[in-house]
């Protein structure tokens, strides 16, 4: 059939083609057709729907308005009863249930005994409906849309639904509308508005019942596009249509929104909600709402689906009938192009694979080089070091002490203790202890080897310290060394402290009067924090170093009188400012330069012009925590000697004075040129003369207190450096006794060790020299026994007689490097003796009287004697006198006759032989038992006979073969010797043997021989 | 003498416990007050010793009357009618100030440029007095009729007026969000007038700023501090936003109100300066002073120096 087929298919291929072709085409036809058909249908289905709910909801709407027109009618018939409004407006609650209120309100003062406002307002409260007046002075009601709008429409309106809360705005209650009319003196005049009250739930659930496919929905839209029906209740009245359209570039939801909003009929197909969908939309006629069908497009084409799916398959069909022909021609051509362009195909799908794999493992690798690493030490550590700066903030009198423990304990370095020691006198104001400790702190490069953080905070300490002792040579000096390490680190840190110390460069420079640097790189401070800081904008450390450097330079520049070129500063500062209010500071830091900005404006502000502006800001900063703190006291006396605002000065100075002493500022020279100077100022400005003078009495009666407390303070500060110093050498020379014993007893230690090594040398070499020759004796032993082995070995015969009717094999393996077994034969004419012994013991000894046995045995066979004799002559002279160490050997000897097969032999305590060829095929042979050769002397030996042993094949062996142990010391056994020989068949007494010998070797499993194991078999016919 | 600060902060010492404050913002919970929102949130008020209780107005009890009956401490409005206040002998100090510029509008629905609609309706804010509008109505001879309006945008959409007054940050967007059509020809924006006059700020009374000062500075540092943390994160201060706009049950949206929160940073941009300053410019307060004065609108002459509470 398929034959027949492909004949007919090859005979007619190109008709075949031509019939695909043509069926493929209509299928496409068919398609086509049926989607814009099925199309067609659902969207008239859809538009009938639609026009179905308007119609239904129109009907609601109107039965509405029909009721509060018929009302209006009454209501401007009685415009002279106020009361009667009252009755008007219940009556309607109580005609339609479904209205939840109504007012009847008026214009401001239209009845003069009513006073401005009045408004008669029905409402249901539970099941009965109350009426109250409800316009006053906080609700003014005709600013609201629902008497505004009508009134200034002068006609009926529908207002855009709202949502109603309870009384305390926690639970939304109704979405509500409500229906207005403007109410007409008989002038004509608009006199007042009617409104009811309408939830919109009612209007909603007709809707929403209401849609012609399971999947697709109404909704409604207000004036402002907001959704006021909708399945989606989160959406009502807080999302418009045309909401995610001001953010989204969504011009097909634009303009169904634009069209919806603007009353016009239509349908659009967009994606909707994230779905394609076709949306249908007309008006609402009487409140100028938006109503909209909304269809996803999978459930309007749900049938055509159905109908593609078939058609379809029918396409692929005739495809396949299309193609088949080329398909042939193809295959008969065997195009290599296009085989080729397949292969290409292929490679490049691999590669592209391969390139995508490289590219997760890459990705793989890159996520990986991040290792989760902690570092508790270092945790520790840093807990430590943030006690220590709390402990002197708190200016702890054990602070010192726990410097020196730290340092004892090498929990910090020497060079870190000196830091920290220096830092705390800077904190004490002993500025010459605290630059003698920080010169130690950075004597070397401990510091900035182990901790580059605590070397730029040493070289800072050391620059902030040198500039208050007015050494602007040794600040610096600090600045730069600190600069130069700084600019070569790479890190963020590194960063930071390049501008800080260039910052602290160039203030130095402006100082020494070098304006033009100092601005440069001031410049160049800037431009490396702030692009540090920009760069980490969550990081608030590098926020409050671009504030601090700003702040310094600003006050710089303050303190020069050169307020234009502070602006920048100013400028930098308020930007800092913004940067760190984004991060995580705390309020204090934040606060903190929040108020130096505020003060900075204020002087600014004086400055340039702009008095009320400085005075404000001025009044801001007094007003901040900051102003009233030690630094913040400051700032205010600048501004007000800037401003010229000598009494309040005066005033400020006298609060520096005591906040001076407060805060035990020791009188400097500084001091006196900046307090009672500035104090003198505005004694002399604000006219009080006398008291300017006493007070400049006073500054020269302090310059020599000054003076002398300086001499005082120096002499002290030098005192404390000197016993500071004293101490020190005193710690040296005991540390330098410390460490002189350390060395006796290291010396000590060296000599016994060295000792202790010549000895143990001594000894090993000992050692060694004797493990030597014992090795020399153990391979000349192992040579000697090696010999031993191949002279035993030659004196058992490997070769046996080849006689017709005998079949004779035999094989020895000792159990170490000699053994104790023995075997033998001797043929004189057809007599042959043969003979098996396992001598007691192992080893030499063993082979020793094995030879000696042996020899025996072959020299008295040889002279033709009967085997229970020449057992007999063996104990002889074995025994007695000549075996002093008591060994013996158990024998089995016999002699057999090839003609006849008559065996005689004689048994001295060895294992019984087996004898083949009975019903069981094999038994042990029965015997009488001789003592073994060797153990007493004088011993007559009893032999045995055998008529004929044709056809029985004996086995004869030592105890090695059936005492064979393995790992677990399990015997071979006699059984499993017996049952194998039973149950073998063998062709050869060879064959005998080395089937034995392997079964022994699979019994022991690996484990060592425990026996010598000799074995010998003679089978004769 | 300044002092550097050479990395050494002063520590200062905060209130052990916090202090009650209470500010009623301008309106209902919007993206308008975020930066106040977010300062509470964040804990900055909390930081400066300040329990800071954020309430908002409703129509029938407005931020002023709670400011007035000491239902709040401090109260936000915009800076004309701080003056206005003032100048009826309500003396008022602002304490921060949110606005650098102008946000009014003046939107026509004729697609008509609004200063040639003379005698047209204007709908007007019936509870924060549009002082702008009335101004240039009467600079410009337009003789407009005022329509005062509660709020929304409603009254303007249903056609009952000519045009509106809408501020930038609110009802302009919902205007947009409504698919209404404003071509720039139909916009009047006063800051393109010469009337670029500040907003809103916060306000106490005179006598609680004189007797604290402090607990008013701690308020307006948090609140800037807000603020700029909310110019740097403006998606998570929307989400604190949301909480306070879903908690108040306010009808709105996520896009509206980060539209707004954006135009309200806008705003709070100093076009001089071109940062957010939180102050009230001398020069504004002077310009209002006049044209109120001018066209009659304050009783008396308010100064800079008695707005900010200096004198």
């Amino acid at each position: 059939m398929g034959k027949r087929f492909q004949n007919i298919a090859r005979r007619y291929q190109w008709l075949l083609m031509l019939l695909g072709a043509l069926m493929a085409a209509g299928s496409v036809a068919a398609l086509v057709l049926t989607r814009s058909q099925v199309q067609q249908m659902a969207l008239d289905t859809s538009v009938k729907s639609l026009k179905g709910v308007v119609r239904e909801a129109f009907l609601m709407i109107d039965q509405v308005e029909k009721s509060v027109e018929k009302t209006v009618t009454a209501v401007e018939q009685q415009l002279d009863d106020p009361d009667a409004m009252y009755g008007y407006s219940r009556q309607l609650l109580e005609h339609h249930p479904y209205l939840s209120g109504c007012s009847i309100s008026f214009e401001p003062d239209y009845f003069k005994s009513k006073g401005r406002y009045f408004s008669a307002h029905a409402y249901r409260d539970g099941d009965s409906i109350v009426t109250e007046q409800e316009g006053n002075d906080q609700y003014q009601y005709f600013y609201t849309d629902k008497y505004l709008i009508p009134r200034q429409l002068d006609k009926k309106h529908w207002v855009e639904p709202f949502a109603q809360y309870n009384s305390d705005g926690s639970r939304l209650m109704a979405i509500m509308t409500s229906c207005c009319l403007p109410l007409h003196n008989p002038q004509g005049k608009v006199v007042g508005v009617l409104s009811v009250d309408m939830p919109m739930k009612r209007l909603s659930d007709t809707i929403l019942v209401r849609h012609p496919f399971p999947q697709s929905y109404c909704m409604m839209l207000g004036r402002g596009g907001a959704f006021i029906v909708h399945p989606d209740s989160s959406r009502l009245i807080v999302k418009s249509v045309l909401t995610d359209a001001l953010v989204e570039d969504d011009p097909a939801l634009t303009e169904l929104g634009r069209a919806m909003l603007n009353g016009e009929t239509g349908r659009q197909a967009l994606r909707f909600d994230g779905v394609l969908s076709h949306v249908f939309y007309m008006p609402f006629a009487k409140t100028g709402w938006s109503l909209a069908l909304v269809c996803p497009d999978f459930v309007l084409m749900k049938r055509f689906y159905l109908y593609a799916w078939g058609l379809v398959f029918l396409t692929i069909i005739s495809l396949i009938i299309m193609l088949t022909p080329l398909w042939n021609y193809l295959q008969r051509r065997r195009s290599r192009a296009l085989t080729g362009s397949a292969a290409l195909l292929l490679m490049l799908l691999c590669l592209s694979l391969g390139s995508c794999s490289q590219e997760k493992a890459g990705s793989g690798n890159t996520s990986g080089q991040q290792p989760n690493v902690t570092n508790g030490q270092n945790d520790a550590l840093e807990i430590v070091r943030d006690r220590l700066a709390l402990l002197g903030q708190d200016f702890d009198p054990n602070y010192f002490k726990v410097v020196d423990s730290l340092q004892d304990a090498s929990a910090i370095s020497a060079a870190e203790a000196d830091y920290w020691r220096a830092n705390q006198y800077q904190e004490l104001q002993k500025t010459r202890t605290s630059i003698l400790y920080y010169k130690k702190a950075l004597a070397n490069d401990q510091l900035k080897t182990e901790s580059p953080e605590f070397y730029y905070l040493a070289n800072q300490g050391l620059y902030t310290a040198s500039i208050n002792s007015s050494n602007v040579q040794e600040a610096m000096a600090a600045a730069t060394r600190g600069y130069q390490v700084a600019s070569e680190d790479t890190t963020a840190m590194g960063q930071k402290w390049a501008s800080v110390f260039m910052s602290a460069i160039a203030s130095s420079q402006l100082k020494l009067g070098n304006i033009e640097d100092a601005e440069k790189n001031f410049a160049q401070a800037r431009e490396g924090i702030e692009r540090l800081a920009m760069a980490h904008p969550d990081v608030a450390d590098y926020q409050r170093t671009c504030l601090t450097i700003a702040s310094n330079i600003l006050n710089m520049y303050l303190n020069r009188r050169e307020f234009e070129k502070a602006l920048p500063w100013e400028d930098m500062l308020e930007q800092a400012l913004e940067r760190l209010a984004a991060t995580d500071a705390p309020m204090d830091d934040y606060s903190t330069f929040c108020a130096t900005a505020i003060s900075n404006k204020a002087v600014l502000y004086a400055m340039t012009g702009h008095p009320e502006e400085a005075e404000a800001e001025y009044q801001n900063y007094l007003a901040t925590d900051y102003a009233n703190t030690y630094s913040g006291i400051y700032d205010q006396a600048y501004y007000l000697e800037i401003t010229e605002q000598w009494d309040k000065l005066l005033d400020i100075q006298l609060r520096i004075d005591s906040s001076e002493v407060a805060e035990g500022i020791t009188p400097s020279l500084d001091y006196l040129i900046e307090s009672p100077v500035t104090t003198f100022k505005a004694l002399e400005k604000t006219g009080r003369k006398d008291e300017a003078l006493k007070k400049a009495d006073q500054i020269i009666q302090l310059l020599d207190t000054v003076k002398a407390y300086q001499h005082n303070n120096d002499a002290e500060e030098l005192a404390a450096i000197f016993e500071t110093q004293q101490k020190e050498e005193q710690i040296a020379r005991q540390q330098a006794e410390l460490s002189q014993q350390k060395f006796k007893w290291f010396a000590v230690l060296l000599v016994l060790l060295v000792v202790f090594f010549f000895v143990y040398t001594q000894m090993q070499r000992r050692a060694e020299r004797r493990l030597s020759s014992m090795k020399a004796a153990q391979d000349r032993i192992e040579g000697e026994l090696k010999i031993a082995r191949d002279i035993q070995m030659s004196m058992v015969p490997h070769d046996f007689p080849r006689r017709d009717g005998l079949d004779m094999y035999a094989s020895m393996t000792p159990a170490r490097e000699v053994g104790g077994d023995l075997y033998g034969y001797v043929l004189q004419g057809d007599n042959l003796y043969f003979a098996i012994g396992d001598v007691s013991g192992k080893g030499v000894p063993a082979s020793l009287f094995m030879a000696q046995a042996t020899s025996l045995f072959r020299t008295l066979a040889s002279q033709g004697i009967a085997p229970a004799d020449i057992c007999t002559l063996m104990n002889d002279t074995l025994s007695g006198d000549n075996n002093e160490s008591g060994m013996f050997v158990t024998f089995f000897l016999g002699l057999l006759n090839l003609k006849t097969g008559h065996l005689s032999f004689c048994n001295a305590g060895h294992n019984p032989p087996v004898m083949g060829g009975d019903a069981d095929h094999g038994n042990f042979l029965q015997m009488e038992s001789n003592a073994p050769i060797g153990l007493w002397p004088d011993l007559k030996y009893v032999g045995e006979e055998i008529e004929n042993v044709k056809g029985h094949p004996l086995f004869i062996y030592t105890d090695g073969l059936n005492e064979a142990e393995n790992r677990q010391q399990e015997q071979f056994g006699d059984d499993r010797l017996l049952s194998i020989l039973r149950n073998t068949r063998f062709d050869s007494s060879h064959q005998v043997i080395e089937t034995l010998a392997a079964e022994v070797e699979k019994h022991r499993a690996g484990a060592e021989p425990n026996d010598d194991l000799t074995m010998m078999c003679i089978d004769i016919k | 003498m300044k002092i550097l600060f050479w990395l050494l902060l002063a520590l200062m010492p905060l209130s052990a416990q916090a202090e009650k404050f209470v500010f009623t913002t301008a309106w209902t919970a919007q993206a308008q007050f975020a930066g106040y929102y977010v300062a509470k949130e964040k804990g900055f008020y909390s930081e400066m010793g300040l329990d800071v209780v954020i309430q908002h107005p409703s129509l029938t009890n407005s931020a002023f009357q709670r400011l007035q009956t000491d239902q709040c401490d401090a109260a936000m409005f915009s800076m004309m009618s701080a003056m206005d206040f003032i100048s009826q002998g309500i003396p008022l100090v602002n304490i921060f100030q949110d606005s650098m510029n102008s946000s009014n509008i003046l939107v026509s629905r004729w697609n008509k440029n609004p200063i040639e609609m003379k005698g047209k309706k204007v709908a007007v804010f019936y509870s924060d007095p549009n002082y702008l509008i009335y101004i240039m109505s009467r600079k410009d001879g337009l003789n407009y009729e005022w329509v005062p309006f509660t709020s929304n945008i409603n009254v303007f959409l249903s056609g009952a007026v000519d045009a509106t007054m809408v501020v930038s940050y609110n009802e302009f967007i919902l205007l947009q969000q409504a698919g209404f059509d404003m071509p720039e020809e139909s916009l009047y924006r006063f800051s393109d007038h010469d009337y670029n006059i500040q907003e809103n700020g916060v306000y106490v009374k005179r006598d609680y700023f004189l007797k604290h000062r402090n607990e008013v500075s701690r308020f307006a540092i948090a609140s800037r501090r807000g603020w700029e943390w909310v110019a740097a994160h403006p998606d998570e201060a929307l989400d604190i936003v949301m909480k306070y706009v879903e908690g108040n049950n306010i009808p709105t949206n996520r896009v509206v109100q980060k539209l707004m929160l954006k135009e309200v940073l806008r705003l709070q941009v100093d076009r001089e300066s071109k940062r957010r300053e939180f102050r009230v410019r001398a020069d504004m307060v002077e310009k209002a002073s006049q044209l109120m004065n001018k066209y009659g609108m304050l009783r008396r002459e308010v100064t800079y120096s008695e707005l900010v509470g200096s004198k």
